[in-house]
């Protein structure tokens, strides 16, 4: 069976909800928007589909390969596509997760948090380098279940598109049975957020139950509203920069690393990591702004 | 082909139309706003000094530990960067250069009409 390719078929309405977003944060006051950081965005948006299609090639010729070893023979039906679709969500909690807290797939992903703006520009910031970190691995396992390649692809386009709606700041909570099941504008800017509270937290792709489930969720505060970012913020706004700096900086690590566990921690440790413990790594930050926060014990 | 020039042009009118709708300022810093985005961006972080730019696009800001952080343009906001407690800072002219040596911002210059005294001990 041929399916469209959902991010293509949405295209159109992703310009019409930026034109929308636009008008609104200048008639509300509500959100920001700089045209140069926009720009950036959607540039970085335009690389990331001339790579994905140089790439794609590959990724799908790999995909039929390790379908052919598939260990059920799934036929298309509706349940198979809504198990499909939920597996692949699943599937996209680990990759995110491990793109947060591995800085080999971090230097693929950062380029969607070099932002420090959020506004719908930032979901269509996306990678330029994913194919070259090999995150496509993360949904290999979907194909060696049985799934169709062409359900799978079907499914993370979809995946794609609803991430979208999602980056916002003009809508603030839904109903509380949304908020419970569904990843949403308030879950997502938390997960863009980089106060030590939440940092590296709400993972999820489109159902937030992943995060509450291995406990990486967190609540968006009216007392502490969100910054938005990177830690270690970028110097420029050129998007060719925000797309390989991480893996500048990755590289210098690795050159100058004095050990093969150095290396290891260099390229494989959490984003920040330094040898020796003094990195300025999310568990850090989060570490010392709880020691800040709780009250001195009188000996 | 007529997709990539389509997406170009569609990225220009996009970018045009922020431009147009007045997305464009150059903010600058007080006081009171410095303090609040080195606060809000470095945890940990207790500005007990503000330093402004001349020009207020940008301060140097030190806690009560007598560390030191950067706060500069970033299109309509700032970045904010720790300055280690290696970094050579050198005054002259009125300028306070201060050498972070990262690869793309090796070499920090803020207009500062008058050192101020807290700063003085820490200048070469």
């Amino acid at each position: 069976m041929t399916l469209p390719d959902p991010v293509s078929l949405a295209v159109p309405a992703f310009v019409a909800l930026i034109v929308l977003e636009m008008w609104l944060t200048k008639r509300r006051g509500i959100g920001r928007y700089d045209w140069r950081d926009s720009g950036a965005s959607l540039m970085l948006g335009l690389g990331s589909t001339v790579a994905g299609a140089l790439t794609g090639a590959l990724v799908l010729a790999l995909s039929l390969w390790v379908h052919q070893f598939g260990l059920f023979d799934i036929g298309w039906s509706i349940p198979a596509f809504a198990l499909v679709f939920v597996l692949d969500d699943l599937a996209y909690y680990w990759f995110h997760r491990t793109a947060h807290r591995v800085r080999w797939f971090w230097a693929s992903h950062v380029i969607h948090h070099s932002s420090q703006h959020y506004n719908l520009t930032t979901a269509l910031r996306q990678t330029w380098t994913g194919f070259f970190s090999l995150s496509f691995m993360f949904r290999l396992p979907l194909f060696l279940v049985g799934f169709p390649v062409e359900m799978v692809f079907f499914a993370a386009g979809l995946n794609l598109v609803y991430q979208f709606w999602i980056h916002t700041e003009h809508v603030d909570r839904l109903p509380r049975w949304f908020e419970a099941v569904m990843n949403t504008p308030s879950h997502h800017r938390v997960h863009h957020a980089v106060n030590p509270r939440y940092l590296d937290r709400n993972y999820a792709g489109v159902f937030i139950v992943w995060d509450r489930l291995f406990g990486t969720f967190e609540p968006e505060r009216a007392d502490d509203r969100p910054r938005y970012g990177i830690v270690k913020a970028l110097t420029k706004l050129n998007p060719f920069w925000a797309a390989i700096h991480e893996w500048v900086g990755m590289a210098r690590d690795a050159r100058s690393a004095r050990s093969p566990r150095e290396l290891a921690g260099r390229l494989f440790g959490p984003p920040g990591w330094q040898p020796g413990g003094g990195g300025e790594t999310s568990d850090a930050i989060r570490r010392d702004w709880q020691a800040a926060a709780t009250p001195q014990q009188e000996a | 082909m007529l997709t990539l020039v389509l997406s170009a042009a569609a990225i220009a009118v996009l970018t045009g139309l922020a431009w147009a709708m007045g997305f464009r300022s150059d903010p600058v810093l007080d006081d009171a706003a410095a303090r609040a985005e080195v606060e809000g961006r470095l945890a940990g972080f207790g500005a007990v000094s503000v330093q402004l730019a001349a020009d207020g696009r940008g301060a140097l800001v030190r806690d009560a530990a007598g560390r030191l952080a950067l706060i500069l343009p970033l299109g309509d906001g700032w970045l904010v960067r720790r300055v280690p407690a290696d970094a050579r800072l050198i005054y002259t002219d009125g300028v306070l250069h201060v050498v972070l040596g990262e690869l793309m911002l090796r070499d920090v210059r803020l207009a500062v009409p008058r050192l101020p005294v807290w700063l003085e001990g820490q200048v070469a």
